[in-house]
């Protein structure tokens, strides 16, 4: 017996049965069997057909689920970038909202309404009530106080060749740190923090994701005490420090006021003074903030990390 | 009573045209788990339209025969067709593997053997119908329907080295679960 004769065989008895099939077919010898046979076939088909029928309307609606969760996502991350939290919006009101001002039809009362209370919640007064108009000053406002925080993907799904305005667009409107140019600040995986400079968002960005990810600043944060953060100096005057600390979680910059009662030491213990604060800086805070923008405190401690 | 000179023609058209009708059936299918019950759908509106028409009724049987089997696999996946283009069916992806497929002799198995050898024809039965149905469809059209490789590639629109890797990939486990290990025999 060849290999042959015995898959063969094993076809014939147990799956396509020439034999088998012929006495069926025999066996409705008569016209009402076989009518009988036509309509157990019919009624097979109607029962596969709607078998077909539920799966097509279960994968419609996957399809939907689907469809509205990514609408859902854009309009949240589109509304982070004016400040607003689409998760205190009912779900079709967020999305409906995003599709309004994203056409810049601005055409929904609800549109106009939730700019507006967003606006007054940030004290920018004496606006019109004109949506657009609002959402421009929102957008100005957010691009001065708004660190962004973005995932190291995000980034790595950059292609070279990308203009400014595009890397924008993939990675949401940010605060814009630079003086003459532009330094884009996005915080990176709670740990890191990506600067993107340009001079004009047309311009082309030669690197691609991967190459722009090894430009990545370490921004690790300590998370023993909530009072404590780690910043990188911006500015110091002659009783104050301004600190930037895009991936702590209270805010991105602080004004802090040193006193007579604030600890000034380098890592190593060794006392320091105002002078010597530089650089990498680990901060406690008093605890009482003033709200504005950049926010105010005291500092309690300051540990500077990386003194020369 | 059914007349026994239309059994007879209809055996006789049954016999010369069942080894093409299901080559087609099987290339053509949505699952080959409903091959049998096309098969007999075909032959039963066959067999019904001579009861009713007279054997005189057909003039080109083959024709006739094969234009019932486009229509029954028409009507009987239409749904499943269009399901087909929302659920790809078939990788793309092909690995190139060295194949042979070359037909040996199993010298301590005989055919006559029917009982000693039920065990393991229903294993291997069972283990080809747990396949996904583009093999199983590859394996009926190469030893049942006897269609060569070029064939089987051209009539399920794949490549013949995908059609020899689908196939070489389970007559290799085949070789395995009947004890012949994976080694080439003669």
């Amino acid at each position: 017996m060849t290999e042959k004769e015995l898959f063969r065989k094993v076809i014939e008895e147990n799956m396509i049965n020439k034999e088998e099939i012929r006495v069926r077919v025999l066996q409705s010898a008569n016209r009402a069997d076989v009518i009988k046979r036509k309509e157990y076939y019919m009624r097979k088909r109607i029962i596969v057909t709607a078998a077909a029928l539920l799966v097509v309307c279960i994968t419609s609606f996957s399809a939907y689920m689907a469809v509205d969760a990514y609408e859902y996502n854009k309009a949240e991350r589109f509304l982070s970038e004016i400040g607003i939290n689409a998760g205190e919006l009912p779900r079709g009101e967020a999305i409906e909202v995003y599709k309004d001002i994203k056409s810049e039809r601005f055409s929904l009362p609800v549109t106009v309404s939730i700019l507006m209370e967003k606006a007054e919640e940030i004290g920018i007064k004496n606006l019109p009530n004109d949506g657009k108009a609002i959402y421009d000053a929102l957008l100005a406002y957010n691009r001065l106080t708004y660190t962004a925080k973005i995932t190291s993907d995000q980034i790595r799904a950059i292609k070279a060749g990308m203009t400014y305005k595009e890397i924008i667009d993939q990675l949401g409107v940010t605060k814009d740190i630079g003086s003459g140019m532009h330094i884009l600040q996005y915080a990176v995986d709670g740990d890191k923090i990506f600067y993107l400079s340009f001079a004009n968002e047309n311009d082309i960005c030669e690197k691609s994701g991967e190459e722009l990810l090894l430009t990545l600043v370490d921004d690790n944060q300590d998370n023993t005490d909530d009072n404590t953060f780690n910043a990188t100096l911006v500015i110091r005057h002659n009783n104050s420090i301004r600190v930037s600390c895009p991936n702590y979680k209270h805010f991105d910059e602080i004004d802090l006021s040193i006193t007579e009662n604030t600890v000034i030491e380098f890592a190593d213990g060794r006392k320091a003074t105002i002078d010597d604060i530089q650089g990498k800086l680990r901060i406690t805070i008093t605890g009482e903030i003033r709200e504005s923008y950049p926010p105010q405190g005291t500092a309690a401690k300051i540990v500077i990390l990386n003194a020369d | 009573m059914v007349d026994q000179q239309i059994t007879t023609f209809f055996n006789k058209v049954y016999d010369d045209t069942y080894e093409r009708i299901l080559t087609y059936v099987t290339a053509k299918c949505g699952n080959t788990e409903d091959i049998s019950d096309i098969m007999q759908e075909i032959y039963l509106e066959v067999y019904s339209v001579f009861l009713k028409k007279g054997t005189d009724y057909v003039k080109n049987t083959d024709a006739f025969v094969y234009s019932v089997a486009k229509s029954k696999v028409y009507k009987h996946y239409t749904f499943a067709e269009r399901l087909k283009r929302l659920i790809p069916m078939f990788s793309k992806n092909e690995d190139d593997e060295e194949v042979n497929i070359v037909d040996f002799n199993i010298a301590d198995m005989r055919l006559e053997e029917d009982i000693a050898n039920k065990w393991l024809f229903e294993r291997i039965a069972s283990y080809i119908a747990a396949k996904p149905d583009v093999v199983r469809r590859i394996f009926y059209l190469f030893y049942y329907c006897d269609l060569s490789i070029a064939q089987i590639a051209k009539k399920l629109s794949m490549s013949e080295s995908g059609v020899k890797n689908k196939l070489y990939r389970t007559v290799r486990e085949l070789r395995e679960l009947y004890g012949k290990g994976s080694a080439d025999h003669d």
